[in-house]
């Protein structure tokens, strides 16, 4: 077990959950385990101490504070709440939350969700809407969701579990949708954000949002087409979608207008593989793009790189981008030699090179890859009879791409990828980020050319 | 079932003995009924009983002694709960015994030292979860709401935070026993 779930274990118990036989048993058995429920029990009560050795007088003092000051405050509160609500029933006030199901408002509904009571609807979702606004969430059956106000006037929407599609006009307070993995930080925008029981994940349509991961982190931008998933054990990967396109692009050196979907920045590594970071975005940076259509998967990766280099005996170590797929999504703990794949490309190179454990290319993929003025420029075309596996709108895919710098006569590599890999990540399918195929508009299917 | 020590300690202040293992007492009562508020009460119950018995006859071993007192007023106490609960077995809690043994070295003041040192360097997020925590005693869906944020999150946190503080005490502990 590791020192952290061990850690999860005690402070459960510590918390009053009832110990289990297993548990009983690990901390009779390994003196380790045992001591480790000493130390943190003895950290619980030395907190404690110290809380109260600090603040007694003063938490004391804060107390009658707060019944006088605060006393007042419920009373004003509890007359504006009043007038606020008699208001109400004449006419709604500007953002107060109403509630519609089949295009009627349900009065019972939204009195629930104004009094900050946790929502949900087992047989069919419904709309929660603002009055004097175009912001609207898509509360799907069987999502738990609970909204509430925040002091600034902000909106805060619980999000437990269930999905919810939002649209959300421009706020003066970020609205903020808060699920048990993750926190959502939004001013104006259209995104779906799901839960599950062991993760969250967020899609961005339109505009820009701020993801929040516990326990502390910079908040992560997401734009269009592009999104987060946070697991329950606290790993974050990238999500992102592939635009399905009625005809192919020409796997050349042009600019084809075809790619013209939004690019997702090449810009997460954490870990201890990075031999360098970019001395600058001119130095390194990436980004790529992925569209769609019956015939194949189509990937074009931008890569600014300001001093070429391929002078090394390994791929990997020159001017390079990375390709990952896992076809089917299966997320194996290492690759499936059925459908996952890994493969290098370098500019100038008509070859291409599968990564260590996967599969040798399909001969049906074809790819460009050449100097640009200010890097280099990666235009694959991965036909899915090569994949194995057959699109569709909504198909889920496991996928990376990372990019790599190596400088004339500087040892070190840089590497940026776009969902956080670490280690030996690279041969982890189930570390992935994911790729989603867009549906078809309607009348869009059937590719042209 | 452990018997009580009772052979003679070397002549001690009683009450300097209790300053000294009150922690650890504390401590010991949590994991056993699990519920920080109850092992206070079943503290004073059993420096009661400690204190009776150190005026009736010498102790040799008083962490020891108060330490089984301890267990078994926390056992009486589980068994007198309406919705008995569940504890540890008692090979667990003899394992514990020996953990918290082994954590007598250092003195509660030391600990309290270095847990002062240790608040200083968690990250100022962590401690201001921390701070609502314990200091100013807000429960954790008031946090959550204070800090816009779920209640998950803010209870990840605070273990997180509680396990780094444990590690950096034990850490600064071990430096101060090499050091002296």
């Amino acid at each position: 077990m590791s020192p952290r779930n061990l850690d999860e274990k005690v402070w459960r118990f510590l918390g009053g959950q009832p110990p289990s036989r297993e548990f009983s048993e690990l901390i009779s058995s390994d003196p380790e385990a045992a001591r480790r429920l000493a130390e943190l029990a003895m950290i619980e009560c030395a907190i404690r101490e110290e809380a109260l050795g600090a603040g007694s007088s003063s938490n004391w003092a804060r107390g009658r504070l707060f019944l006088m000051w605060g006393g007042g405050a419920l009373l004003v509160s509890a007359m504006a709440v009043f007038v606020g609500w008699a208001l109400t029933l004449s006419q709604p006030v500007a953002g107060t939350p109403m509630v519609m199901q089949g295009g009627e408002k349900v009065e019972g509904l939204a009195s629930e969700v104004r009094s900050g009571k946790t929502i949900r609807d087992s047989e069919k979702g419904f709309s929660l809407v603002f009055a004097g606004e175009e912001t609207r969430l898509e509360v799907e059956a069987n999502a738990e969701i609970r909204f509430e106000e925040t002091s600034a006037g902000g909106k805060l929407v619980l999000l437990d579990s269930g999905s919810i599609g939002a649209t959300v006009s421009p706020q003066k307070e970020p609205l903020r949708v808060v699920t048990p993995h993750l926190a959502l930080e939004v001013l104006g925008t259209a995104f779906d954000v799901g839960v599950s029981d062991r993760s969250s994940e967020v899609l961005v349509d339109r505009g820009m949002v701020a993801v929040e991961v516990a326990p502390v982190s910079e908040p992560i931008p997401l734009t269009a087409g592009s999104g987060w998933k946070q697991d329950e054990n606290g790993r974050g990967s990238s999500v992102a979608t592939a635009r399905y396109v009625s005809s192919s692009p020409v796997i050349d050196q042009g600019n084809d207008s075809i790619w013209d979907s939004q690019a997702v920045k090449v810009n997460r590594f954490e870990g201890d593989r990075m031999e360098a970071a970019p001395l600058s975005n001119r130095d390194h940076s990436s980004q790529w793009r992925a569209i769609w259509n019956e015939k194949a998967l189509y990937v074009l990766i931008e890569v600014v790189d300001s001093d070429a280099d391929s002078s090394n005996e390994r791929v990997w170590a020159n001017d390079s981008v990375e390709v990952f797929i896992d076809a089917d999504n299966s997320r194996g703990t290492g690759f499936d030699g059925v459908n996952d794949h890994f493969l290098f490309f370098e500019p100038g190179s008509e070859s291409i090179t599968p990564g260590v454990g996967a599969l040798s290319p399909d001969p049906g993929i074809s790819h460009e890859a050449h100097r640009t003025v200010d890097g280099f420029r990666v235009e694959v075309c991965l036909p899915w009879a090569g994949l194995g596996i057959r699109p569709r709108g909504g198909l889920r895919l496991g996928f990376n791409v990372a990019s790599n710098d190596s400088d004339p006569g500087d040892a070190a590599r840089s590497q940026l990828s776009w969902t956080p890999k670490t280690g030996s990540d690279w041969s982890r399918p189930d570390r992935m980020g994911s790729l989603i195929l867009s549906s078809p508009e309607p009348g869009e299917r059937g590719v042209t050319n | 079932m452990r018997e009580l020590p009772s052979l003679p300690d070397a002549p001690r202040d009683f009450e300097s003995l209790v300053n000294e293992h009150r922690r650890g007492l504390r401590a010991f009562l949590l994991t056993i009924v699990q519920d920080y508020h109850l092992a206070e009460d079943i503290l004073q119950e059993t420096l009661s009983v400690v204190a009776n018995r150190w005026a009736e006859e010498e102790i040799r071993d008083f962490w020891s002694f108060a330490r089984e007192v301890a267990r078994r007023q926390a056992l009486k106490a589980i068994r007198q709960l309406k919705n008995q609960p569940v504890s540890l077995s008692e090979e667990a809690i003899e394992s514990l015994h020996a953990a918290f043994d082994s954590m007598a070295e250092d003195s509660d003041e030391s600990r309290t030292l270095a847990l002062q040192g240790c608040l200083k360097k968690l990250p100022r997020r962590w401690m201001k979860i921390l701070n609502l925590r314990y200091w100013e005693y807000q429960k954790i869906n008031a946090i959550a709401l204070a800090l816009n944020t779920h209640a998950n999150v803010v209870s990840v946190t605070i273990n997180r935070a509680k396990s780094r503080l444990a590690d950096c005490v034990s850490a600064s502990l071990a430096t101060r026993r090499v050091k002296s």
